[in-house]
């Protein structure tokens, strides 16, 4: 023990007393991107994590047979596809693509990655994206094919998960466990080395089948602070900041040397109700609350404008959301009229709990603002996010605070986990049950048809809005700040998929 | 000697012990699902059936008890066991971040002794004087500055508007400058209480009168015999300190975004990872007893009265 102490003191004074830079060996020529995440990646094999810094990395190193923009679905290492009966997707994958290691990317490969993601020995910690998934099978070189153990109409969208990219079987038998250190992709950005809780190096992929990218080096930095973060952009330590404090927004805009993009995000931000206890067990009380909150309100001057009011449950770029949702209007006379109905009196003390955040602090302020006028008390009650948690799983609430993201940008993702009465009490943590969503969330995720799909998705969303399991607030903007010489950046829908592969940097 | 060794050392075990339960206690009564936790937000879509699957693959649905004593038992062996979150194993984990604080904790004590004795020396050889009163101002400004606060506003100033040091992370010499200072600032300000105040005592002793009677200069009387004498309880609280330094390195650290055991730790606390933040706290109770003890053999060598046999 001594003696590995010792090594590691000997290793940090050589690095601390070296030679300016990090040590890491010799800079690639290029230009180098720092970017700041809030916490250290815990893993960067694909089927061992489920954390957004994880998966921020891992989008640089490894891709996925499709992705999701703003057009839809597209290609990534899968070129077309085509249903083969009901349960069965067929591929045809991209050719001469290969992995950082040399292994050929091919059908094999594909087949590999599948089946170690949903072996029950790999416990992989994104299992649920493609739980319903039985298996792969080659077909040819380029051919591959998967099978659901039911029909699943949104496999094409949980494909897009980052969980689900393809690894290289090479470097999994070479590696074994150590994998989750040594990740081999096929993707635009080699990985080079990890300093635990440091920093994460990777260079440029000079083979990248779609070109090698303009930057030699993207370093991630795990920098728990914000204000930290902040002094890193503005003296020039890191390039690229995610999610910066609303407050703070308005002075880095006004930074010449930084630009700061906002961009739709896939998330939603909710209240959501104990619907098997009173008062919210009745639809008027919390239609109620639904028209006592001045949501425009809350965006303009807690959020300062980083979020588009919420009308349903999915933000408008997830496939299957309902733009024609009505919502609830601000009507403080409807709300009253509604509670007196109900036969409500004031004087309750219902408790909202929600995950210590600056974010959900205000908003938690504001809807005890919003509520009062109603004769309510709302106790507000802020606990770290295990604790959260677990209170939301035993029903210990009456309100709670709930940020929910669509990863997969497919309504059946969100609707299916929040609103199915199968999924209660976990996610469905409102234990909402109708017979009615029920059938048609489940035919929704059973037929292949888009077009049925959608008016399927949209005529669920308008029976959950109009039953309120929930009130719908906001749907935040994924926002990121950059060092004003670097073009060409995009993060869609997430800071998580970060994209460097056509950045540029003039510094 | 060799016994009172043996003693002191011995009494590491209940201690590791007792730490480990204590952490391992408070860490399964605090709510929150570690399993649910290590899902994370965006894990949320996962079954009820996942999470117990989950759950079975590491262990944790084993009955509290089993799984403490697993833990000793293992422990006993030299193996600390996986963090649940990466799956590393916890003593490398635990033994690649130590390097880091403990070159932190060393540096800032560094610090807080060059600028605690001598302002506390001075204070008490002019005793109250101006030069007395403004060290004792700026020692109770140091000690009641929050480190987080103080941290930030080292950073603006030297970071962002100067540009000479890099604002967090760790590379080079400078990056350990400012989480030194920042450190090391706070326990300066108690170093010169507690040496003025252990001097001024010391000062009005019968063989301090002596020294001055035999005509020595009043420099070295208070540097040669007056200092030495008055070391012990300074010795007691830098002692005490260094522990303090470990426990305050999790703010520190924080802050500049540095990759030592502070932040091994809160991560660990917040995922529910027991294993890991069992390691952590071993680990520092470990640094904890040895500092002490070697504070205690420090006692021996300061004053030749005080033996160990």
């Amino acid at each position: 023990m001594i003696r590995r102490m010792l090594a590691g003191l000997v290793v940090l004074l050589v690095l601390v007393t070296g030679s300016g830079r990090s040590g890491l060996g010799a800079p690639a020529p290029g230009e180098t991107i720092t970017v700041a995440m809030q916490s250290d990646a815990t893993a960067l094999d694909p089927h061992r994590t489920n954390d957004g810094p994880s998966f921020l990395v891992i989008n640089q190193i490894f891709e996925t047979l499709l992705v999701r923009t703003a057009r839809g679905l597209e290609p990534r290492l899968a070129t077309s596809w085509r249903p083969v009966g009901d349960r069965t997707w067929e591929f045809k994958l991209r050719r001469g693509v290969k992995f950082h290691d040399g292994t050929p990317f091919n059908a094999e490969a594909v087949r590999f990655s599948i089946d170690r993601f949903i072996n029950p020995q790999s416990r992989a910690r994104a299992y649920f994206v493609l739980s319903m998934v039985e298996g792969a099978k080659a077909i040819a070189d380029d051919t591959v094919q998967i099978t659901t153990r039911f029909p699943f109409a949104a496999l094409l969208n949980h494909l897009t998960h980052p969980s689900t990219s393809v690894i290289s079987p090479t470097a999994v038998g070479r590696f074994g466990a150590d994998f989750v250190r040594n990740p081999v992709g096929t993707g635009p950005f080699k990985f080079d080395s990890w300093v635990a809780r440091d920093r994460i190096t990777m260079v440029r992929n000079d083979d990248y089948w779609g070109g090698p990218p303009q930057i030699a080096r993207v370093i991630m930095r795990p920098i728990p602070e914000s204000s930290t973060q902040i002094v890193e952009l503005e003296s020039g330590g890191v390039d690229l900041i995610f999610n910066m404090p609303a407050d703070s927004v308005a002075r880095l805009e006004r930074n010449p040397r930084l630009v700061v993009y906002k961009e739709p995000s896939f998330s939603a931000n909710y209240i959501g109700f104990h619907m098997e206890r009173a008062p919210f067990n009745d639809v008027r009380v919390r239609r109620a609350v639904g028209h006592a909150v001045r949501v425009a309100g809350l965006i303009t001057f807690f959020l300062k404008d980083l979020a588009t009011q919420a009308n349903g449950p999915l933000s408008p770029v997830v496939f299957g959301a309902n733009p024609d949702l009505p919502g609830y209007e601000y009507d403080l006379d409807r709300a009253r009229a509604l509670l007196a109905e109900a036969g409500v009196r004031p004087g309750l003390r219902p408790r909202l709990v929600i995950f210590e955040s600056a974010e959900w602090r205000r908003v938690a302020q504001a809807i005890q603002a919003s509520l009062q006028p109603l004769g309510f008390q709302v106790e507000v009650e802020v606990v770290e996010f295990g604790t959260w948690l677990s209170r939301l799983d035993r029903g210990e609430f009456e309100m709670y605070g709930m940020r929910w993201g669509t990863v997969t940008l497919d309504a059946d993702y969100t609707l299916y986990s929040l609103f199915h009465s199968s999924q209660a009490p976990n996610p469905n943590y409102s234990r909402y049950k109708s017979p009615e969503v029920d059938r048609l969330l489940d035919e929704g995720r059973a037929i292949a048809d888009q077009g049925r799909r959608e008016q399927i998705y949209r005529r669920a969303q308008t029976l959950i809005v109009r039953d309120a399991p929930m009130i719908f607030l906001y749907y935040p903007l994924s926002t990121y700040a950059v060092r004003s010489g670097i073009q060409h950046t995009t993060a869609p829908f997430s800071w998580i998929n970060l994209e460097l592969r056509k950045a540029t940097v003039q510094r | 000697m060799g016994r009172y060794l043996f003693q002191r050392l011995s009494l590491l075990v209940p201690v590791m012990l007792g730490v480990t339960l204590v952490a391992f206690i408070t860490l399964h009564l605090a709510p929150g699902d570690p399993v649910r936790v290590l899902l994370g937000e965006l894990g949320q879509g996962a079954s009820q059936e996942e999470i117990a699957r989950l759950r079975s693959t590491l262990g944790l649905d084993a009955p509290l008890p089993v799984q403490y004593g697993r833990f000793v038992w293992r422990a006993a062996q030299g193996d600390l066991g996986r963090s649940l979150r990466t799956g590393a194993p916890v003593l490398d984990e635990v033994l690649a971040r130590a390097p880091f604080t403990l070159v932190v904790t060393v540096a800032s004590l560094g610090i807080a002794l060059a600028i605690g004795i001598p302002a506390g020396v001075l204070s008490a050889a002019y005793r109250g004087s101006a030069v007395d009163h403004a060290a004792m101002l700026l020692a109770l400004m140091g000690v009641s500055l929050p480190v987080f606060w103080l941290g930030l506003l080292l950073m603006l100033v030297f970071a962002l508007a100067l540009g000479w040091l890099p604002a967090s992370g760790f590379g080079t010499w400078k990056h350990l400058v400012l989480p030194a200072v920042t450190l090391g600032l706070a326990s300066s300000a108690l170093i010169a209480r507690m040496t003025r105040s252990s001097l001024l005592e010391v000062l009005g002793q019968d063989y301090i009168r002596t020294a001055r009677a035999k005509g020595l200069s009043g420099r070295i009387v208070l540097l040669r015999h007056a200092l030495r004498s008055a070391l012990i309880p300074i010795v007691t609280v830098v002692g005490l300190q260094l522990g303090g330094l470990l426990g305050g390195a999790v703010l520190t650290e924080t802050v500049f975004a540095w990759p030592g055991l502070g932040r091994l730790a809160v991560g660990a606390i917040y995922s529910r990872d027991a294993p890991l933040v069992q390691g952590t706290i071993l680990f520092t109770a470990i640094a904890f007893v040895l500092i002490n003890l070697a504070v205690d053999l420090l006692y021996a060598m300061l004053d030749p009265r005080i033996r160990y046999d």
